[in-house]
């Protein structure tokens, strides 16, 4: 922080390679500029700039500030400089006309001025229509109000403004890139090149013992990590850029909500699975909730492909085909059609639906149905796989055939615990809100070729959280042969991929949502313990402890410890010679898998095996060991 | 060989959701620009019974869907005043035409682009007396079996099938007297087999049938779906000459506490003390397939 006497004059900043006025001239640097044009430095303050202009790029420099002592400044140097307030465009550009006298304009500089002036888009059009009239490109620098600095002091309602510096508190205007780039585009100045001043930590870096800036406290450490995967301007002190004139861009607000579709499907396809690709269209014309747009991204498609694809979204009726886009992608892996289909979502959710996916027409609706109560956060509905062959009949073409029933493999209830283990969630039954990666820029994570989606899920539940509906939605296709993504890579691919997102889930701070300390509680209680031993059944079939005290964690957890322990007992084992002969007489008993099934599941299975005339039997085995 | 044909696609109402029709149609629409582009067809109409208490659709909006797609199909609306159920409706609605080819479908599905070209292949790569082409339902499969090389199979299931009107005629439509709601497509289509004709599954011709599960996966039915399948349980084995099953079905039911089940044996019973049961046939089961309580071999179970 500057400090400064009385009236003293507080921007005499020097020229420096490393600061804003090093990375303005640098990117005019390597421009061929029209030789014996004029640099127009507006806002010129001590014209740190102008010596280089003058030696290195022998351009004319002529500095404008409000300021006439810095004005005086640069005339005692030698340089040309007139002290002038900006207002409105007619009366700026007669100024600078007036002030050139027929010497054209070679470029533009306006450092650290914008942020200052009053009449903001005035001068916007002033420094437009010069850069349209003599094609002259303009580098503009203004203070980030994003900096991971002010908005992480903000979260602890600190704002201090200072002499100088991104607070000012001469700064009437604040600029985030977002605000600066969509404030030119409207004045017609086009961004061509961008040279950013970074600064881990700024002159708002105070004080250092607000938790949010403490070096290694945990919520910084969070934030600074979310802030990371946001965008890369959490450290950007100035942004420094350049722009050309051109046509203005129709200027837009930020849509509000009702504006866009509740949910963007996004379909990726390679172009071989066609037949598959006109059901899964088929469905969505059979959504109730048709609030939706479907992206289509075609992966490497040969033309004859892209052709193919196209033919079978134009055969889709009007209402249906005027939702869908085709995005074509060439390049990347499978994450690649991800991000760029996401990129191009208008949704408030986005969700992927695979060109070999099948969905009911509850689909859309459930996930509506759940964003009602539930808005910011992950939406998970129920998947359940099916097995299909690919056949062709004599008169078919190649396409699919169901060969099981509906499988439950998926559990109806998200867990935050078991998904850090493994995914529990096709992508199908996952709608993620469209600000995970539009706003906080989480992408797919491109340097893997399987798991991509676990760990994209896993990044964004331990942000947006997971709301969770039992209702069956959709059905997971799931090849006996050919194509699934997990025959087409190596086990060893496949363990690489895991350890790698485990180790990337691992090195970060995760927000777990409420509910979660009973579950450690329970989890470390039990691995203490070795609760598997000290469990009992009390004779009105509750499970308690030692102390007859029921743990604290959940009923589905109990009966899990339930099943487990009838798995792992002797009289299960005995029991599987007369399995088959029970299937035989009607009575199978359907094993689940106990880390992922629900509690219905756990039921019918405790239930049946214990009702069974088996473990009848065997009771005195247990009894025994017992 | 199948060229510019005529077709009446027919479907019989009752209490459906108007949009749901709407939609469907706009499908149909589609599918039959591709049929009549390809010149299988050339005349094309789309023809509801309405068994409802009140018509769904008025005169005026019949005039309007017409308008809107007039240029590819032509939509006719008939309010049968009673609910005939599906078997007799459909017999009512193929008698009231004398198309080429009768499409039978249920109101609310939707069709594919190329549903139509699709059930119209057999027909055109085959020289075989084919009675009956069935498209594939989705999102939840049949699991009936079919032979994977020539797509034949047991019965075709109406919801959305592709019959010649000569095949239909042969065998005098649905047996609307013995079934109301069920199993009048298996006993249609045994009864075509009876005459020689095939029964194709056509797997790349899809359909949108709107059927959800269950929060545990499972298949859900309603109330009357319950009733009329045990009924017609009852009704086909009597009517394909399988006194051992309906023995089986019949002591099953008297034990049964659910109320749909004695519930059909009782108008079971009442129909035999009535001689209103159905003529026998096939009684030496060449035809008929009772197969782990279902009417064919099954790939797997819902």
């Amino acid at each position: 922080m500057t400090i400064l006497k009385g009236n003293e004059y507080p921007y005499k900043f020097e020229y420096a390679e490393d600061n804003v006025y090093g990375h303005v001239f640098s990117l005019i640097e390597d421009l061929e500029l029209p030789k014996h044009g004029v640099h127009l430095d507006i806002g010129c303050g001590w014209g740190a700039i102008s010596d280089v202009i003058t030696e290195k790029k022998q351009l004319h420099y002529i500095g404008i500030d409000a300021n006439q002592e810095a004005v005086n400044h640069l005339l005692s140097e030698g340089k040309e400089a007139y002290s002038f307030r900006l207002t409105d465009s007619q009366s700026n550009l007669e100024f600078i006309e007036r002030i050139l006298n027929g010497r054209p304009i070679s470029s533009i500089s306006i450092i650290d001025t914008l942020e200052h002036v009053f009449y903001l888009e005035e001068v916007m059009d002033t420094i437009s229509r010069l850069s349209l009239k003599y094609n002259a490109p303009v580098i503009i620098s203004v203070p980030n109000f994003t900096h991971n600095d002010v908005v992480l002091k903000l979260l602890c309602n600190k704002l201090d403004e200072t002499a100088t510096g991104l607070l000012d508190k001469t700064h009437v205007n604040i600029f985030s890139e977002d605000r600066l780039v969509a404030l030119c585009q409207k004045y017609g100045l086009h961004q061509i090149k961008q040279k950013d001043v970074r600064r881990e930590k700024s002159d708002q870096y105070f004080p250092k013992e607000l938790l949010t800036l403490a070096e290694k406290s945990s919520l910084r450490q969070l934030l600074l990590n979310l802030r990371k995967e946001m965008d890369g301007n959490g450290e950007v002190y100035q942004f420094v850029r350049m722009f050309i004139a051109s046509h203005p861009v129709k200027h837009k607000y930020p849509a509000p909500q009702e504006q866009r579709p509740f949910l963007s499907i996004i379909t990726r396809t390679v172009g071989d699975r066609p037949e598959e690709l006109k059901e899964v269209l088929l469905c969505l014309t059979g959504q109730e909730c048709t609030d939706f747009e479907v992206i289509v991204v075609g992966h490497n498609l040969t033309v004859e492909k892209q052709i193919s694809v196209e033919g079978i979204i134009n055969s889709t009726p009007e209402w249906i085909r005027s939702k869908i886009r085709l995005v074509r992608v060439n390049g990347g892996n499978r994450s690649t059609p991800l991000n760029v289909g996401f990129e191009q979502a208008n949704g408030q959710y986005i969700t992927i639906l695979d060109d070999d996916d099948i969905v009911f027409s509850n689909w859309v609706k459930e996930f509506k149905e759940l964003s009602k109560e539930h808005y910011g956060k992950i939406l998970r509905t129920v998947s359940v796989r099916q097995e299909y062959d690919r056949i062709k009949t004599k008169y078919s073409q190649s396409c699919s055939m169901a060969v099981s029933g509906f499988k439950r493999d998926y559990p109806p209830e998200f867990d935050y615990f078991t998904m850090l283990h493994h995914n529990q969630s096709p992508g199908l039954c996952l709608a993620f809100p469209r600000a995970l990666f539009h706003d906080l820029k989480l992408r797919f994570d491109e340097s893997i070729n399987t798991i991509e989606d676990w760990d994209f899920i896993l990044r964004g539940a331990f942000i947006c959280g997971v709301a969770s509906s039992p209702v069956v939605t959709n059905i997971y296709r799931w090849w006996r042969k050919g194509s699934n993504s997990q025959t087409l890579h190596s086990e060893q691919e496949w363990n690489e991929n895991y350890q790698y997102v485990l180790r990337k889930i691992d090195s970060r701070h995760l927000i777990l949502p409420p509910g979660s300390a009973k579950k450690i509680n329970w989890l470390v209680d039990a691995y203490i313990k070795n609760a598997h031993s000290v469990q009992s059944q009390n004779v009105s079939g509750q499970i308690v402890n030692e102390q007859g005290i029921q743990p604290t964690y959940d009923s589905l957890m109990q009966k899990r410890e339930v099943a487990h322990q009838i798995l792992a007992s002797d009289s299960w084992f005995i029991l599987k010679p007369f399995k088959k002969l029970m299937r035989i007489f009607g009575k199978q008993i359907n094993i689940p898998d106990v880390f992922r099934a629900n509690e219905k599941e756990l039921d019918d299975f405790i239930n049946n095996v214990k009702s069974s005339i088996g473990w009848k039997i065997t009771g005195v085995i247990r009894r025994i060991r017992e | 060989m199948l060229y510019r044909k005529s077709l009446q696609i027919q479907s019989v109402l009752f209490n459906n959701d108007q949009q749901r029709i709407i939609r469907s149609i706009n499908s149909i629409v589609r599918a039959v620009d591709f049929a009549i582009n390809k010149e299988l067809f050339t005349k094309i109409t789309l023809r509801y019974g309405d068994g409802s208490p009140s018509p769904l659709f008025s005169e005026q909006e019949i005039e309007e869907l017409n308008k809107l797609h007039g240029e590819y199909v032509q939509i006719q609306y008939q309010f049968f005043g009673k609910n005939l159920g599906s078997a007799r409706g459909h017999n009512k609605l193929a008698e009231d035409s004398d198309s080429d080819f009768i499409m039978i479908i249920n109101p609310d599905i939707l069709l594919a682009p190329d549903t139509i070209l699709q059930l119209a292949e057999p027909y055109i790569k085959s020289n075989q007396k084919i009675g009956i082409v069935e498209a594939r339902q989705l999102p939840i499969e049949h699991p009936k079996h079919y032979d994977t090389k020539t797509g034949e199979t047991s019965w075709a299931s109406t919801a959305c099938v592709l019959i010649p009107r000569p095949a239909f005629e042969k065998v005098e439509g649905f047996d609307a007297d013995t079934f109301f709601l069920y199993c009048d497509d298996v006993d249609f289509s045994w009864r075509l087999r009876l005459e020689g004709y095939k029964i194709i599954y056509q797997p790349s011709a899809v359909v949108f049938h709107d059927k959800t599960l269950s929060n545990d996966a499972a298949w859900k039915t309603s109330d009357a779906e319950n009733y009329y399948s045990a009924e017609a349980g009852l009704l086909m084995a009597y009517k394909w000459s399988r006194p051992d099953i309906l023995e089986q079905i019949i002591n099953y039911f008297e034990k049964s506490d659910i109320s749909y089940y004695r519930d059909a044996l009782k108008e079971f019973n009442r129909r035999k003390k009535e001689g209103r049961l159905p003529k026998q046939l096939d009684t030496d089961h060449k035809v008929s397939e009772f197969t782990n309580n279902n009417y064919g071999k099954m790939r797997f179970s819902l």
